[in-house]
C-alpha cells in the first residue's frame, strides 16, 4: 500500500507558515495551511479524522474550521460532506481560533490524519489509513490578515 | 492484425504532478515530447473542477492541444463505492456517479472510460445504453490479482455477453500478466534488511499457487520477518505474478477490451522487469483490437528508494521504446 502512503509529506504546507489574524486590531486566531496526502483527490466525507498538534499539544477541534472551495466548514461536520471535494493541489487552510495567535518564530505543526479510500473494499472493508506530517512552521511577520 | 496506437496515462507523472515539479501542462508536453497519440487522465488527480468538468478546464484541454498536439483518449474513472461515511453507495448512486464519468468523458473527447470492479456486472449493464447513446465505452478494469480468467472478470464476461452491448467491455492492465515478483517488492524488501532465503521461499510458496493462509502459516512458522510478510501479501495481492500470464484468457475477452493500461514498474536492459511484454504485445497484435495502449508507470518511489537511477520521464521512454521495438518485429514477421 506504499502508493497511498507516499505523500504523507505534502499534509502540513511548510512553506506557507503560519499567519496571524487580526480583527479591529486585536490577534483572534492563526491559520495554516494543509493539502490532503495521496496521489489524487478526495471527498471531504472520506476523512475519518482530522487532528492538530501544535507544540506537541492537541488542538480541540471545537477552535478549528476548514477553509475549502470558498467554504467553511467544523471538523466535526467532514464526515457529511460527500459532495465537497478536495482537489489534491488544492490547499485547505486550517483557522484556529485563539486570542493572541500564535508568538513570532518557530512552532512544531503535526496533523494527523485518518481517511478511508473509497474505491477499495472488495470484500467489503475499505482501506483506512492513518496519515502523520510534522513540520516547523514559522509565524510570517507582516502578513496578519485582517478578517 | 490489430491496429495498436500508443499512449501515455498523465498518472505516469504522478510524483512529479503532486509535489509541484511538473504542472497540468507540463504533463501534457511531456508527454508530447515521448512522441504518443494521446493521453489518459485520471479524472480525481487531475480535474481542478471534478467530479464536474468545468469549461475553463476544457479551454486548457484544447489550448494543450493545440500547443502540443495531443489530447485526452482515456478517462480513469474511480468508483468510489465507499464515499459515504456510514453505508455504500446503493445502485442508483452508483450509476448516477458513472453516467457523469461518461458524461465528462464525452465532454473531453475521451471514447473510453475506464472503470472499477465495484461497479458491479449488474451496474455496468445498466449504464450501458448510456455509453451507447454518449457513444463512450465503459471498461472494467482487469487489475492484479485478477485476470481475464479469474471467476470476478468472468462473471463481466457473462454479463457484457448476455448484453449484447457493444459499449461495455474490459480495460486490462498488462500488470495482470506479471510472472515475476515486482522489483519494488522484491528488491524493495531486501533492500529494507528482509532475509533473502526466507524472501525466496515466499516466492517459491507463490510459485507453487500454496494457498495464501496455509503459505503465511509456513512463513511464520519459519520466522519470517516483517519485510519479508509484507513482501509476502503484496505478492498474493496488487503486485502478484503467475507461473504463466493468463494469454488464453485475454484471447477469450479481446472482442470487448477497448483499451490497456500498459503498467511497468522498472525497466532494465530495455526489458520490463516483471512483465512479458514480448509475449503479451504478441497475443494482442494477433487480434483485431483497435485502440491504445497507454504507458502506465507505477516505480513513482522507486528511485527515492535507491532501487532505478532514472525519472518518470525516462521510465515512459524506455517503456515506449521496448513497445515500439516489441511492435516493430511482429510487423516484419507478418511480412
Amino acid at each position: 500500500m506504499a502508493q497511498f502512503q507516499s505523500y504523507n509529506k505534502i499534509l502540513v504546507c511548510q512553506e506557507d507558515g503560519i499567519s496571524n489574524i487580526v480583527v479591529n486590531g486585536q490577534v483572534v486566531a492563526y491559520e495554516l495551511k494543509c493539502r490532503y496526502p495521496s496521489y489524487r483527490g478526495t471527498y471531504l466525507s472520506c476523512i475519518e479524522a482530522l487532528e492538530l498538534y501544535v507544540d506537541g499539544a492537541r488542538v480541540e477541534d471545537e477552535r478549528i474550521s476548514l477553509h475549502l472551495n470558498g467554504k467553511i466548514f467544523p471538523i466535526s461536520q467532514l464526515k457529511e460532506l460527500f459532495s465537497e471535494y478536495w482537489f489534491i493541489l488544492d490547499k485547505g487552510t486550517l483557522r484556529i481560533w485563539q486570542p493572541g495567535g500564535l508568538a513570532e518564530g518557530e512552532h512544531t505543526v503535526e496533523i494527523r490524519m485518518r481517511h478511508r479510500i473509497p474505491y477499495t473494499g472488495y470484500f467489503g472493508e475499505y482501506l483506512v489509513l492513518d496519515s502523520r506530517d510534522e513540520k516547523q512552521l514559522e509565524v510570517l511577520r507582516g502578513v496578519e490578515l485582517d478578517g | 492484425m490489430a491496429d495498436i496506437k500508443l499512449g501515455v496515462t498523465l498518472y505516469s507523472f504522478t510524483y512529479e504532478y503532486v509535489t509541484g515539479k511538473y504542472s497540468l501542462e507540463d504533463c501534457v508536453r511531456k508527454a508530447a515530447e515521448l512522441g504518443v497519440d494521446g493521453y489518459e487522465i485520471v479524472a480525481t488527480q487531475m480535474i481542478p473542477s471534478y467530479p464536474y468538468i468545468s469549461d475553463e478546464f476544457l479551454a486548457k484541454v484544447s489550448e494543450f492541444e493545440y500547443k502540443y498536439g495531443i489530447r485526452p483518449v482515456a478517462y480513469g474513472a474511480n468508483t468510489d463505492r465507499g464515499k459515504l461515511h456510514d453505508r455504500d453507495l446503493n445502485d442508483e448512486e452508483l450509476v448516477n456517479d458513472t453516467i457523469r464519468d461518461i458524461q465528462n468523458a464525452h465532454k473531453l473527447g475521451c471514447k473510453v472510460v475506464r472503470a472499477q470492479y465495484l461497479l458491479s456486472p449488474e451496474n455496468l449493464v445498466r449504464i450501458a445504453p448510456y455509453a451507447e447513446e454518449y457513444d463512450v465505452k465503459v471498461g472494467i478494469e482487469i487489475h492484479n490479482p485478477e485476470t481475464p480468467s479469474t471467476p470476478a472478470m468472468q462473471r463481466y464476461l457473462e454479463a457484457i455477453e448476455k448484453s449484447g452491448s457493444t459499449h461495455i467491455g474490459f480495460v486490462p492492465d498488462l500488470g495482470c500478466f506479471a510472472t515475476k515478483p515486482n522489483i519494488k517488492n522484491y528488491d524493495g524488501a531486501l533492500k529494507k534488511g528482509a532475509n533473502k532465503e526466507m524472501l525466496d521461499y515466499a516466492v517459491e510458496l507463490k510459485r507453487a499457487d500454496v494457498p495464501l493462509r496455509e503459505a503465511e502459516q509456513r512463513l511464520k512458522d519459519k520466522g519470517a520477518d516483517p519485510h519479508v510478510m509484507s513482501a509476502f501479501y503484496d505478492m498474493y495481492g496488487y503486485l502478484t505474478f503467475y507461473n504463466e500470464p493468463d494469454l488464453d484468457g485475454l484471447r477469450r475477452i479481446m472482442p470487448y477490451v477497448f483499451h490497456f493500461h500498459g503498467k511497468f514498474h522498472a525497466m532494465r536492459n530495455g526489458e520490463e522487469t516483471s512483465i512479458p511484454y514480448p509475449e503479451v504485445l504478441e497475443a494482442i497484435f494477433n487480434t483485431d483490437f483497435s485502440g491504445y495502449i497507454v504507458s502506465e508507470y507505477e516505480g513513482h518511489s522507486l528511485r527515492a528508494d535507491g532501487l532505478v537511477d532514472y525519472d518518470a520521464f525516462e521510465a515512459v521512454r524506455q517503456h515506449l521504446e521496448m513497445e515500439r521495438r516489441i511492435l516493430a518485429e511482429l510487423g516484419q514477421k507478418q511480412k
